[in-house]
């Protein structure tokens, strides 16, 4: 076989390839977009946990705010503000201020710490001042810039005479960045915590990333932090799931792909492994009909090449193969001419088949040639030739049916070998006949002789044993066939040729001889 | 394997010893696929010299050809006494038609 150029992968094994993909990448899919669900949902729980616990803190700014105030406004002394503020300073306060609140107007008292980047009379102070005295609840302001970044607090008590509001300043990291440790219970986190509901740079009040905003899978909650609205968002890094669930995916993807690939290629093999079936199936079959050529070839070979041309006799002949097996036959038929008046004809069967059928066969043709060119009548010539062939050393045995016909005269003197009688084909009907078969040739040594009279344009058909076997019918039934089938108004060719298309029309399976020998005045 | 049914026409051959004889049953078909088993297969009952006779029992043979014939001969041509046992009708008209009726007799 000659090599492939190339890799040229059948059709089926591209619909595999590509069925394999498909459902890989789907279930790929699927895997990831349920992994991102999962993880969305862990992130949106775990956002809305920090919040709550982002939004206690509150409480504890408002304790220490509202305590200071009180005890300064019962006290009537600042320096007990001041005192009672002092831990609290630098953390979580920078500086605090308090305030007295009366008719809309919020009067500075004392101060704490470092100054306020919000002045103490500034407009906007007093907004938040004025703001928190109208509420129970810890004022929250947005986030303020300046020399440094800080978040104000603003909480009011009330008492001797007026209201008190405490401010005070927590600071924000610079650039408002805080790296969270590791080993916090949100180290796994990035986050972002705004003022208000806008993700704004402006709001942004703390964060650990460098580059806002977060990108990826993440979440944002807006939680109440004192009186003020605050957002957080959080985003997982790396897995929140875990490295397995995030290894599913890919793993699927990867086991789908190898998958894919092994049956893409089973499936070539597959294929091939039938083309190349095919091929070889083919080879035989050519190797089986060359032989069997070489068979019928050689089967022919053995055969006379040509017939007597003789007065008042015509002759015709078929050989045909037997469709079953390859190796040679052993049936011959055969005419020579022994005197001026007279020919001897054969028809044999060597049992068996192969080289060494065939050449048994050509022994005794030559054999029977022989002796009878010498003078010899059938029976003896039978008898003579049985000598050169022993079915206990050979294992085969030869059913031969001979005869000698006087052309004068038409009287066939005829001995038989264990062959199938002739039949004699008549004007009007036809008759079997009866020879009283010896023993085959390689097993008896005597063989009686029958005496038929030809009359003008009877025909003498001889015939071996696969014109008329069939399996499951006796040859009787074949031979009644055959009578049936022959008739004598046809030319002897015709005759001939009607008989094997009607007995044997799909071919002969074992190999059939026939002579015909029709005499005239 | 005796219990299987075999394929149509496969040949299947049994071996049994009966006081004194050998009895061969033959069922299927008998002809060139199978001759060459029959024949290795029947050699070492021909080279026994215990055996006289030979009883081939033919009731479920369907069919023999030639070669099938020249084996059982070869057998008779061996010393040994061969009878058939329950031939058919179609096995009995071959080994008539063969002029062998008197080399392989039917038993009685």
């Amino acid at each position: 076989m000659a090599a492939r150029q190339r890799f040229a992968p059948h059709r089926l094994t591209v619909v595999v390839l590509v069925v394999g993909i498909v459902v890989t990448a789907v279930l790929t899919t699927l895997s990831r977009l349920n992994y991102a669900r999962n993880e969305q949902h862990l992130v949106t729980t775990q956002t809305r946990l920090a919040a709550l616990s982002l939004s206690s803190a509150a409480v504890d700014l408002q304790r220490r705010l509202g305590r200071a105030a009180t005890l300064a406004v019962a006290t009537k002394d600042p320096a007990e503000f001041r005192d009672s503020i002092a831990p609290s300073i630098p953390q979580p306060f920078a500086g605090v201020a308090l305030f007295r609140v009366a008719g809309g107007q919020a009067e500075p008292i004392t101060t704490a710490g470092a100054a306020t980047m919000l002045s103490p009379e500034s407009a906007e102070l007093q907004q938040v001042v004025v703001r928190a005295s109208k509420t129970q609840n810890l004022v929250v302001t947005h986030p303020v810039s300046g020399a440094q970044h800080r978040i104000g607090y603003a909480y009011s008590t009330s008492g001797n005479g007026g209201l008190y509001v405490a401010y005070g300043e927590s600071p924000l990291p610079a650039s408002r960045r805080v790296p969270l440790p590791r080993d916090s219970p949100f180290g796994n986190v990035s986050f972002a915590i705004y003022y208000g509901r806008a993700q704004t740079a402006a709001a942004l009040i703390e964060t650990d990333e460098a580059h806002l905003p977060i990108r990826g899978t993440k979440a944002a909650t807006t939680f109440q932090f004192g009186d003020s609205p605050l957002t957080l968002v959080l985003a997982p890094r790396g897995s929140m799931l875990g490295g397995f669930a995030q290894s599913v995916a890919p793993t699927i993807a990867l086991l789908g792909l190898l998958f894919t690939a092994m049956m893409a290629l089973l499936a070539e093999r597959l294929i091939r492994g039938r083309a190349m079936a095919q091929e070889l199936a083919a080879a035989n079959s050519r190797l089986y009909q060359a032989q069997r050529d070489v068979s019928v070839q050689l089967q022919h070979s053995l055969l006379p090449q040509r017939l007597p041309d003789c007065p008042h006799l015509t002759l015709a002949v078929r050989y045909l193969a037997g469709t079953e097996g390859i190796e040679v036959g052993g049936d011959w038929y055969d005419v020579v001419v022994v005197a001026p008046d007279r020919v001897f004809f054969t028809v044999g069967d060597v049992s068996g088949r192969g080289l060494e059928a065939a050449t048994m066969m050509g022994a005794l043709r030559n054999a029977i040639n022989a002796y009878a060119v010498d003078g010899h009548d059938p029976a003896t010539v039978l008898t003579k030739v049985s000598r050169i062939v022993d079915v206990v050393e050979g294992g085969r045995f030869a059913t031969v049916l001979c005869g000698m016909l006087d052309l004068s005269t038409g009287v066939a003197t005829i001995a038989n070998a264990g062959h199938p009688n002739p039949i004699l084909v008549g004007s009007d009907h036809s008759e079997v006949v009866w020879t009283q078969p010896g023993a085959p040739v390689g097993v008896g040594d005597s063989f009686p002789t029958v005496t038929v009279e030809l009359t003008a344009g009877t025909t003498l058909l001889a015939y071996t044993d696969g014109l008329v076997e069939r399996r499951g019918h006796s040859i009787s039934s074949g031979i009644d066939r055959l009578r049936a089938s022959a008739r004598s108004e046809q030319s002897l060719d015709g005759m001939l040729d009607k008989v094997l298309s009607e007995l044997i029309p799909t071919g002969p399976s074992d190999d059939v001889a026939l002579l015909g020998l029709r005499w005239q005045i | 394997m005796a219990d299987l049914t075999p394929a149509d026409g496969e040949l299947t051959m049994s071996v049994a010893d009966e006081d004194g004889h050998a009895v061969v049953t033959l069922s299927g078909e008998l002809d060139l696929s199978g001759i060459a088993e029959f024949e290795s297969r029947m050699r070492p009952l021909m080279e026994r010299s215990d055996l006289d006779e030979v009883v081939f029992d033919l009731a479920d043979l369907g069919f023999i050809d030639s070669s099938g014939l020249a084996v059982l001969v070869k057998t008779a041509g061996s010393g040994k006494r061969v009878r058939l046992r329950r031939p058919s009708n179609l096995v009995r008209e071959v080994v008539a038609i063969t002029g062998l009726e008197s080399v392989l007799p039917v038993e009685p």
